[in-house]
């Protein structure tokens, strides 16, 4: 028993809920926000034990201890899963997602297609409360990318996705999967030549500080997800599954500033501390790297299979729809 | 709870069990009596976890190399080539040893290597010219320390697996002080050999004898450069040039030295693989221990009552090298930084100690603890290599912990020499 | 029988290990080299690498036992009188192997846990159980070691720390 546990004023339930980055993140802020809603909804008879910094493990790791029961709610990211979930590495893909935040953010919400990737993430053990997403994916490079052949023969850093690896050999580069506490040294001593963060990463690692060009390329969305152990979920009164319910939904819109102040801080730090020339992709660029990406679309298919296939046509259809009722 | 932790771990440790089973019994223990409801199978998963680091990948492969330098004349070449320059000195044969240990350090990852590589030949020599028993193994075990200190070194791979630290920056920032350290060895060598009117080797080596020895450790002496070099020019990572000193001393040896026939390999990997698995699966268990720390919030509350509020760096730094020192004197240093740079690193940070100084005092700690009474490893395998009773070995060490503590306390004090490099290089800031 | 069997194992056991090392060194290199000619790295060369370090660190674990190059702290162990010394040891041996039977188990059951999150390595798509087998496989033949030197402890007059280790009786260790 938890000391928690012995007190007889304490909670009723110990909610253990981890989440990978430091307590300076995007994540940290969200979780904190969960802690201290949830705890006032339910009169402190629920309280939030905060594991921060994969402290306990990396997302993997995580949806593991999800699945064994020794944590209860976790961030877990799709980008970092998708050896689990493989449907999910949907969120890889370049060029899927609108360069309107406010777009993302609502087909994040309400898309049938994503109720649909949350029953294959159910398949593997993992309740999905929420996807949300902590900023668009960037380009820092020696080089300025305002077009596909920029890329070729470019070594960028990737995680190890064959998936994102596919992408960038689309654009005729050379991806190299790397770890991310190596990517500094990596940009510095000219062994990889760019890579790809949202400008929060991009900051707090300083990247910039070895790279010459940052392009607000929003080739992509850095997704993540809101995850609970089913078991557990199930387990709880119903007064608490529907406090968890309106915390994730109220946190959903919270979590659409908590990026963009985090992001925009991030950028402005960038630019305020060095030279480095600041480059955005014009619709025209963004059409000319879509056309290169589209192949991707077609290996994901066939390597996710059809319910992923399926998947992915929807949430295309979706963002198209959302983009153009705008 | 860290009562529990703590019986357990010391008390099956002293009986004599296997080092792998208090390490794996503790966080089992803990994990029934305060958290039955949680399925221990978390604690295999930890195993696996520990050793999902492609970082770590480099400790069998620079113990591997090590392995093959030993069963080679590498050592040999080295150890005529320093001896033809000091040997003739008051205290040469002692400096040689120090000096000797240096550069084997450069060449491999782990104290006890440079133990059995460097020991073998020297202490042979030590004795010849009147050094006791009691004086030259001592001296081995801790000029040995100076293997950790200058690169590659395994406590500072495992430092970086667990804090996202840059091997490479770490492996700059450990050369000073590592050459301090001989310097330091060197002057009481020199004083001890005053003392005992010990006279160095009759014959000072001619220039072209020199030369001749030079020539012939030119080639070992390509190691560091290679390894230093690779890295920093971006050719390879750390731990590919782990597996690049490999391919080296397979070349040097097989090939150019014909000192191990080829078919020899596989031996040599038989006993690296049986290091290797002796010290991963204490890895292993060590990330479940570190796992079930931070699952007990344990370190919250420790860091609370050891450091107060405000903590500064330099009080910060003591606590941290007398709790490494401490458990290095009883588990092996690879361990002993698995489990307490997760408690230590995060108030070290915030008290503003830059993360490599913390890496190099923290490695600097392992090295002296490794070859301190009771427990420290090197002690061990001194006994096993020189076949000399514990007692005796250990009854002269503490000149060299004197020392090496003098160090700690002047890089504690001043950890701008250890951050000096960053002058002449941009800082990375690591991180994860 | 038994016997005949049990060196079959060791002898694979060795094979194994060593053969790990090298290819571990050989997908580094082969790495480093495709990066720096070809300009192409291996996806693959990482999650092999680190497969190589499960079957050295599990089946290693195994075959230190059987040798006795566990490190541990004998020196307690080594001031006791025979008798004592050869009682703690049969305890040891015994209590590690039934340590090592439950690690057996439980590792079984994070195999079963990693086979229902149905997760595969990034490049080669190998179902991550597999891969995690190496663990119940290592512990299960290491439990079997430490029986086997158990009874030896018993039944003979020696006391033995592995199957193939004898301890000193002067002291000392490797
Ligand atoms: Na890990
Ligand atoms: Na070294």
């Amino acid at each position: 028993l938890t000391e928690t546990e012995i007190d007889e004023d304490g909670p009723d339930y110990i909610i253990r809920f981890a989440h990978e980055e430091s307590t300076d993140s995007v994540q940290h802020d969200y979780v904190e926000a969960f802690k201290k809603t949830l705890e006032n909804k339910t009169n402190h008879t629920v309280q939030v034990e905060i594991y921060p910094v994969g402290q306990l493990g990396d997302a993997t790791e995580q949806a593991e201890q999800l699945q064994i029961g020794a944590i209860d709610m976790a961030i877990i990211s799709p980008g970092n899963t998708g050896t689990m979930v493989p449907e999910n590495q949907l969120f890889i893909l370049h060029f899927l997602f609108s360069d309107d935040m406010e777009v993302n953010h609502h087909v994040l919400n309400n898309s049938k297609a994503l109720d649909t990737l949350t029953e294959v993430y159910n398949e593997h053990g993992m309740l999905i409360l929420d996807y949300w997403t902590q900023g668009f994916q960037q380009w820092t490079a020696n080089v300025n990318i305002s077009q596909p052949e920029d890329l070729r023969g470019a070594r960028i850093r990737t995680i190890p996705s064959p998936l994102l690896l596919a992408s960038y050999e689309a654009y005729g580069a050379s991806p190299t999967p790397m770890a991310y506490e190596e990517v500094y040294s990596g940009l510095q001593l000219n062994m990889i030549d760019g890579q790809e963060n949202p400008f929060f990463a991009i900051e707090e690692m300083n990247f910039f500080e070895v790279q010459d060009y940052l392009i607000d390329s929003r080739h992509a969305i850095y997704a993540t997800t809101t995850a609970i152990n089913p078991d557990f979920y199930d387990e709880l009164p119903e007064d608490i599954q529907k406090a968890i319910e309106e915390t994730v939904a109220q946190l959903s819109e919270e979590s659409l500033n908590i990026q963009e102040e985090r992001n925009e801080t991030a950028l402005e730090s960038i630019k305020s501390q060095s030279h480095i020339t600041f480059a955005t992709l014009d619709d025209e660029e963004r059409a000319a790297f879509r056309e290169a990406s589209e192949p991707v679309f077609e290996i994901y298919k066939e390597e996710v299979g059809e319910t992923g296939a399926e998947i992915l046509e929807e949430l295309q259809e979706e963002i198209a729809d959302v983009e153009n009722d705008r | 709870m860290i009562w529990l932790l703590l019986v357990i771990l010391f008390g099956l440790l002293l009986i004599g069990y296997p080092m792998m089973v208090p390490m794996i019994v503790a966080p089992l223990v803990v994990m029934w009596v305060y958290f039955p409801e949680v399925d221990p199978v978390v604690l295999v998963q930890q195993y696996y976890a520990g050793l999902d680091s492609f970082v770590l990948l480099a400790v069998p492969m620079f113990i591997f190399a090590a392995d093959i330098m030993s069963a080679g004349k590498t050592s040999q070449r080295l150890l005529d080539f320093i001896g033809s320059f000091l040997g003739h000195l008051r205290g040469g044969y002692a400096i040689t040893t120090a000096a000797a240990c240096t550069l084997f350090g450069s060449i491999s990852g782990s104290t006890q290597a440079t133990v059995a590589a460097v020991g073998t030949p020297m202490r042979k020599k030590l004795l010849e010219s009147g050094y006791k028993e009691k004086q030259a193994i001592p001296l081995i075990i801790n000029a040995s320390d100076l293997a950790l200190m200058i690169p590659p070194s395994l406590a500072m791979i495992m430092y970086a697996v667990v804090t996202g630290t840059s091997v490479g920056e770490l492996f700059i920032a450990g050369i000073l002080p590592g050459i301090i350290i001989f310097l330091m060895f060197s002057v009481y060598s020199y004083l001890l050999a005053k003392h005992q009117n010990l006279v160095g080797n009759d014959h000072k080596a001619t220039w072209q004898e020199r030369l001749y020895a030079f020539r012939k450790a030119l080639l070992p002496l390509g190691f560091p450069i290679l390894i230093i070099g690779g890295i920093y020019s971006g050719f390879f990572s750390p731990t590919e040039a782990a597996a690049v000193s490999v391919a080296y001393a397979f070349i040097l040896e097989v090939f150019v030295f014909k000192t191990i026939k080829i078919k020899g390999i596989p031996r040599i990997a038989e006993s690296s693989a049986i290091v290797t698995a002796a010290v991963f699966i204490l890895v292993a268990a060590g990330t479940s221990m570190s796992w079930i720390l931070s699952y007990a919030k344990l370190p919250s509350g420790i860091i609370a009552s050891v450091f107060g509020s405000e903590p500064s760096a330099t009080y910060v730094l003591i606590v941290v090298a007398v709790a490494f020192f401490i458990g290095c004197m009883f588990v092996d240093p690879l361990v002993v930084i698995l489990i307490l740079t997760p408690i230590f690193f995060p108030v070290a940070e915030t008290a503003g100690v830059d993360p490599i100084a913390l890496g190099v005092i923290i490695t600097l700690q392992a090295a002296i603890g490794s070859a301190t009474p009771p427990f420290g490893v090197d002690i061990f395998t001194a006994v096993a290599v020189f076949n000399r009773p514990y007692a005796e070995i250990v009854k002269g060490t503490w000149p060299y912990i004197l020392i090496l503590l003098a160090a700690s306390a002047l890089f504690i004090i001043f950890p701008d020499i250890i951050t000096i490099y960053q002058e002449f290089m941009p800082a990375n800031p690591g991180g994860d | 029988m038994f016997q005949r069997l049990d060196d079959l194992f060791a002898k694979s056991e060795k094979i194994i290990i060593s053969y790990s090392i090298i290819m571990m060194t050989v997908i580094l290199l082969g790495n480093v080299l495709s990066r720096t000619i070809f300009n192409s790295s291996w996806a693959f060369a990482e999650e092999l690498a680190q497969f190589f370090v499960l079957i050295v660190t599990f089946i290693g674990l195994s075959y230190a036992a059987r040798h006795g190059r566990h490190l541990s702290m004998t020196a307690l162990l080594e001031w006791m009188p025979y008798n004592s010394r050869k009682i703690v040891m049969s305890v040891i041996t015994v209590t590690t192997a039934i340590l090592m039977g439950y690690l057996t188990y439980l590792s079984f059951l994070f195999m079963f846990t990693v086979a229902d999150l149905q997760r595969v390595t990034p490049a080669l798509r190998i179902p991550m159980y597999f891969l995690v087998a190496v663990m119940p496989i290592g512990f299960f033949l290491t439990s079997i070691q430490y029986v086997r030197t158990f009874l030896r402890n018993v039944r003979k007059h020696s006391i033995h720390e592995g199957t193939e280790k004898i301890m000193n009786k002067e002291g000392g260790q490797s």
